[in-house]
């Protein structure tokens, strides 16, 4: 049972290419997070996964084999965009009733007792929100449809800390009663290592990991040694090094622990493996940029 | 999950007295943090055998943690024989952790003292390096221990 | 079985049952409040104002002329800038705000299923506009009866013509739907009006100077009648608009300057071209309603084409693959590449929930 499955997805615009070849299987249950720095192809992955966008070549489908923005899809996957774009002019009462007529499944008791709770103004014209307030109602909705896969893209930035350990109980809670799946992209570490079992790390449009978090621990290690006595060594791939040092920290990742025997290595966090990950991509990009200079 | 509480509602009546919390720095893996807590809290008293941990719901919804982790937490109480999961009913203490000995703890230290910690001082390390180099070893047995674990644990169930 | 026809058997077998129409419409009349009062109070108004004009008209039977006939000038005006105003302030904005503002990602991502939100949607609105603008053209008709003893307005000329009842509900149509459509190509609120008031006026003006002529001519060039003369006639009138050389033949022959501007001051080709169509008035202008109602079509389908449908209708999703979708071997083949131990945690969540 997969959640999300993409085979060499790939989307070029006009002027880039957001997404290369990714591929993907994620189990349902899971909560996924996205990561990667801006303009890596987050959201775009995110709207091919909603049928929001259309890949430009290679498949994606979600909750096993449901094409992307098919009816059966839209009834059971929904969706909270970047920044909650909401209609700004009507009042959040209105705004419920007309999420509540838009799907075949909605939980207007839910709705109504979790906006309370975030102590958002039934009456309140939309726009007059806070950008938090927005956000929590765009979440608000979205849980009420009750679905089985849930998309999120950024859904914390426009919180304050509060709302957002708030906003993250809720979720788990949420996931936790209902066995939902989450797919959510996020900028931050702390929030992502605390909520996800599931983390896929795209960079430039290229999927770097897609593994559960347990697995990226344990297949990641810290080496320090000579960047000579890596080499030769079976079934290892150096991540990140320091450039230009007799000896070092090496970020390097392997499934065959035995290969790194007799050297100086240590597990690490996921912050330091998925910094080691960025670091190396932007290593390329500006070995790249003088390339072509 | 909602079984139990149609059919048991007395069990709401009986908040369990542990509430977790989560250190994000320590490095030291959440679902670890939540059994540490657990066998700190029995050893301090704070829990008795026959108490109930807290339900998934409520974990998550208090400290926003991803409902696996919780899972695995209780799941590794009760490897550890620590607790035993009554279906439909909840998660309950049945053994203390088995303590170490007065005996056993100074024998350790006393070894740590006049063994590792003198072989330390003599190569000339000092209190900072000591500690550091505590520190990595720790993580490091952790881990492994972790991750052997895990792959025994994945081994059984394939 | 194929894959395809599996796979959407089991999209049938796991949809819930579809939202009723009567939910998506009452969710349209939540989303489009505002834009929906405007255009109903618009045609009230307009109503209201010609019903004002008709009253006021004051015919001096002696000589045949209006004592107000400024008042004429009012109606063709009202008359011609209320399809204009719906499509520019109804229709273009329509989806161009959607777009604009982001919130296109709600509303198309909603259980509804987009291609059925956007038909009542639109249908809702055609509905509201058909209405509306029906009522706005009984109150057209009542000024043509007070108008009756003049004719001022000649019934074709090209004011007269148009503002016809029935015609008048299909150009509101029309301008509507192409609104509509230039909105979902611009994407774009203020933009999208912009374009649509210039295409619009250029198809007024098209119609204006070209289209209408032409359709007369085309009309009675189509005429058959027991009469050789007015075939010939009309064959005149088809010849001399244009002949390909810039030259105004009239019955294979060159026709000076001169000789144009007489029977172009005069008329004449008027004359003709309305004595061999007089039988076919209606005629011409239902060819003309369904010229709108063609335009306001293709403005649909176009929308709907840019609205993501295309693929859809067009082509099979390449999602629908055996390989991607009967996926053991790939995801098997993607968890042995990152290797290790596979957490059972996702697997035995189930089992150990009911234990809390």
């Amino acid at each position: 049972m997969n959640a999300l499955t993409t085979e060499k997805l790939t989307k070029a615009y006009s002027t880039k290419v957001a997404l290369h070849d990714c591929t993907l299987a994620i189990p349902q249950g899971s909560v996924v997070a996205l990561v990667g720095p801006n303009g890596a192809g987050k959201t775009t992955l995110l709207e091919i996964a909603t049928g929001l966008v259309k890949a430009t070549s290679g498949g994606a489908t979600v909750l096993d084999g449901l094409e992307p923005g098919s009816l059966a899809a839209l009834q059971r996957v929904a969706f909270v965009a970047q920044d909650a774009p909401l209609y700004q002019a009507i009042s959040v009462g209105s705004l419920v009733h007309l999420a509540e007529a838009l799907n075949p499944i909605f939980d207007r008791d839910f709705a109504i007792a979790r906006l309370k709770e975030v102590e958002v103004p039934w009456k309140r014209r939309v726009g007059k929100l806070s950008g938090g307030q927005q956000a929590q109602v765009a979440l608000t909705l979205a849980m009420a449809r009750r679905p089985e896969l849930l998309v999120l893209d950024e859904p914390t930035s426009g919180l304050d800390p509060l709302a957002r350990q708030e906003f993250l109980a809720h979720l788990m809670n949420q996931v936790a009663t209902s066995g939902m799946s989450v797919i959510f992209s996020s900028h931050s570490l702390a929030e992502l290592e605390r909520v996800a079992d599931y983390l896929v790390l795209i960079v430039s449009g290229e999927i770097q990991i897609a593994s559960p978090l347990e697995e990226i621990v344990a297949h990641h290690r810290v080496v320090v040694c000579a960047p000579g006595d890596l080499d030769g060594r079976h079934e290892i791939e150096v991540i990140d090094r320091q450039l230009d040092v007799r000896f070092g920290s090496h970020l390097v990742r392997t499934r065959n622990m035995e290969t790194l025997r007799g050297l100086d290595s240590h597990a690490t966090t996921l912050e330091e493996i998925v910094l080691g990950y960025l670091r190396r991509a932007q290593g390329i990009r500006v070995l790249e940029e003088i390339g072509r200079s | 999950m909602d079984i139990d509480k149609d059919s048991l509602p007395t069990q709401q009546d009986h908040p369990s007295p542990i509430s977790f919390g989560l250190d994000l720095r320590s490095g030291v893996p959440t679902y670890l943090q939540l059994v540490q807590q657990v066998e700190a809290a029995l050893r301090l008293g704070h829990l008795q055998v026959g108490d109930r941990l807290p339900k998934v719901k409520d974990v998550v919804s208090s400290i926003a943690i991803n409902p696996n982790t919780v899972l695995k937490a209780y799941r590794e109480l009760e490897i550890r024989g620590i607790t035993s999961g009554r279906p439909g009913v909840g998660t309950f203490i049945v053994v203390a952790p088995p303590t170490i000995s007065t005996k056993a703890f100074d024998q350790l230290r006393s070894e740590l003292v006049t063994g590792w910690l003198r072989d330390a001082r003599g190569v000339g390390l000092e209190d900072d390096a000591i500690v550091a180099l505590f520190h990595s070893a720790l993580s490091e047995s952790m881990y492994l221990a972790n991750s052997e674990g895990s792959r025994s644990e994945s081994d059984g169930d394939a | 079985m194929t894959a395809l026809a599996e796979q959407e058997s089991r999209g049938d077998r796991l949809r819930t049952p579809g939202v009723k129409i009567r939910k998506i419409v009452r969710a349209v009349f939540i989303r489009n409040r505002v834009p929906l009062a405007v255009l109903a109070c618009l045609f009230v108004a307009s109503a209201l104002i010609i019903h004002w004009l008709s009253l006021g008209i004051v015919v001096k039977t002696s000589s045949q002329t209006y004592e107000n006939p400024q008042y004429l000038l009012y109606f063709r005006l009202l008359v011609f800038s209320l399809p204009f105003l719906v499509g520019v302030l109804g229709g273009a904005p329509l989806l161009a705000t959607e777009y604009e503002s982001g919130t296109f990602r709600f509303t198309q991502t909603q259980g509804v299923g987009r291609r059925r939100l956007l038909l009542v949607t639109l249908a809702s609105y055609l509905l509201l506009l058909i209405a509306g603008s029906g009522f706005v053209s009984l109150a057209i008709g009542q000024f043509y009866r007070a108008d009756s003893p003049v004719q001022p307005m000649p019934i074709w000329a090209i004011g007269g013509f148009f503002s016809q009842p029935l015609l008048f509900v299909a150009m509101v149509v029309a301008c509507f739907c192409a609104g509509v459509f230039i909105g979902a190509v611009v994407r774009r609120t203020v933009a999208g009006i912009t374009a649509a008031v210039t295409t619009l006026s250029i198809g007024a003006l098209l119609i204006y100077v070209e289209l209408f002529q032409k359709s007369l001519v085309f009309m009675s060039s189509s005429v058959t009648t027991n009469f050789d003369s007015f075939q010939r006639h009309a064959y005149l009138i088809a010849d001399w608009v244009e002949n390909g050389h810039g030259q105004r033949i009239v019955n294979g022959g060159l026709l000076s300057p001169a000789q144009f501007q007489i029977l172009h001051v005069t008329r004449h080709y008027t004359f003709w071209v309305q004595f061999v169509l007089a039988s076919r008035y209606h005629s011409v202008q239902l060819l003309w309603a369904v010229i709108f109602l063609l335009i306001a079509v293709v403005g649909i389908i176009g929308a709907f084409i840019r609205l993501g449908g295309k693929d859809r209708l067009l082509t099979r999703p390449k999602a629908t693959d055996q390989s991607l979708r009967a996926s053991p071997s790939f995801s098997k083949g993607r968890k042995g590449e990152e290797g290790g131990p596979k957490s059972g945690n996702l697997n035995s969540k189930n089992e150990s929930e009911e234990s809390n």
